[in-house]
């Protein structure tokens, strides 16, 4: 008992330094939320229940666009897709958790928990519940105070062009994208996929490009055969 | 507005569906290899197919313009420099206001 409320406390610690790079993200997509015209209300219900950041941001996008519809769950389903990959990568250390457990786990799997969570494990940390729950909540506040914040102050920029905004979402997935060129073989990927979506970018809008360009992405891996 | 909030719902369920399952299923079964290794590849795609296009294809007034080429530029060099998302968010915006600045909105 003593020790799962150390590893909670410690869950919470840790997550602090990884969630507080998200502060910003949170105030822009606040920001972002109420200039495409929503509310507070729904800029919050954003970060309370979908709680993927990209995913949020690219959906606000379509949104300013007048885009509300099937697109909007496309983008979520292609850029949520590498939450796929933590589950495939965490799932082995939790073979003995109920599943309950893990239907809890996972609604607070994303970027931050998972990075945190996978560098506790390779460092070789026992597979800890409590850990996670205490990194997650405190992810969870942090992001959905910062995008209350934002949604708040939202209105007060008016002239978003002026201080760059419109560049926000795609300055913070090329920080995704920098964050994942981890190989040479990444790159080729990202050079490849670029091809493609641009192709399709042509023909058919940014939603075909993000289409596209994944498939790309993902037959190039599947096929590879070595290492 | 009904609308966004039932897609809102929906976008809950579609991201809830990417997190669960597959943590599931690799906590009880070995997952191919190929299937790794295929989506070991997603973000690289999703976040270079979502980039690249709107900056290389990016119009102002209607006229190409190199502003988000340049801005981008800088975002993926402070992105790759740092590993942080946040300083490529902070650099690219940044740099895009002191793009602006100099050459006009």
């Amino acid at each position: 008992m003593n020790s799962s409320r150390m590893s909670f406390v410690q869950g919470m610690k840790q997550i602090i330094p990884v969630a507080s790079a998200g502060i910003v993200d949170g105030l822009v997509f606040g920001i972002l939320a109420r200039q495409a015209g929503l509310g507070i209300t729904e800029a919050m219900l954003f970060s309370l229940l979908v709680n993927a950041g990209s995913s949020q941001f690219a959906a606000v996008g379509l949104i300013s666009q007048g885009i509300v519809g099937w697109p909007i769950l496309v983008s979520t389903a292609l850029l949520n897709a590498r939450h796929l990959l933590y589950g495939l990568s965490l799932g082995p250390y939790f073979r003995k958790t109920p599943p309950w457990k893990l239907s809890l786990m996972a609604a607070t799997l994303n970027d931050e928990t998972y990075a945190l969570k996978v560098t506790y494990l390779t460092a070789g940390n026992k597979p800890s519940l409590p850990f996670y729950a205490g990194a997650s909540i405190v992810d969870y506040v942090i992001w959905n105070a910062s995008t209350l914040a934002g949604a708040w102050f939202g209105t007060v920029f008016t002239e978003t062009e002026a201080f760059g905004l419109d560049f926000a979402f795609i300055a913070t997935f090329l920080g995704f994208l920098a964050v994942n060129l981890v190989s040479s073989f990444h790159v080729k990927v990202a050079a490849s996929a670029s091809i493609v979506a641009c192709l399709a970018y042509l023909v058919g809008g940014g939603v075909a490009a993000v289409i596209a360009g994944t498939v790309t992405a993902v037959v190039i891996g599947a096929v590879k055969r070595d290492g | 507005m009904d609308n966004v909030i039932l897609y809102i719902l929906l976008m809950a369920l579609v991201t809830y569906l990417t997190r669960f399952p597959m943590l599931l299923i690799s906590s009880r079964w070995t997952v191919p290899d190929w299937l790794k290794r295929g989506l070991a590849m997603v973000p690289v795609g999703v976040f270079s197919s979502l980039t690249v296009p709107p900056i290389l294809f990016h119009l102002r007034d209607g006229q190409w313009s190199p502003e988000y080429l340049g801005a981008g530029v800088v975002a993926l060099a402070v992105g790759l420099w740092r590993k942080q998302t946040v300083w490529a968010l902070l650099a690219g915006v940044a740099a895009l206001i002191g793009w602006r600045f100099f050459f006009g909105l």
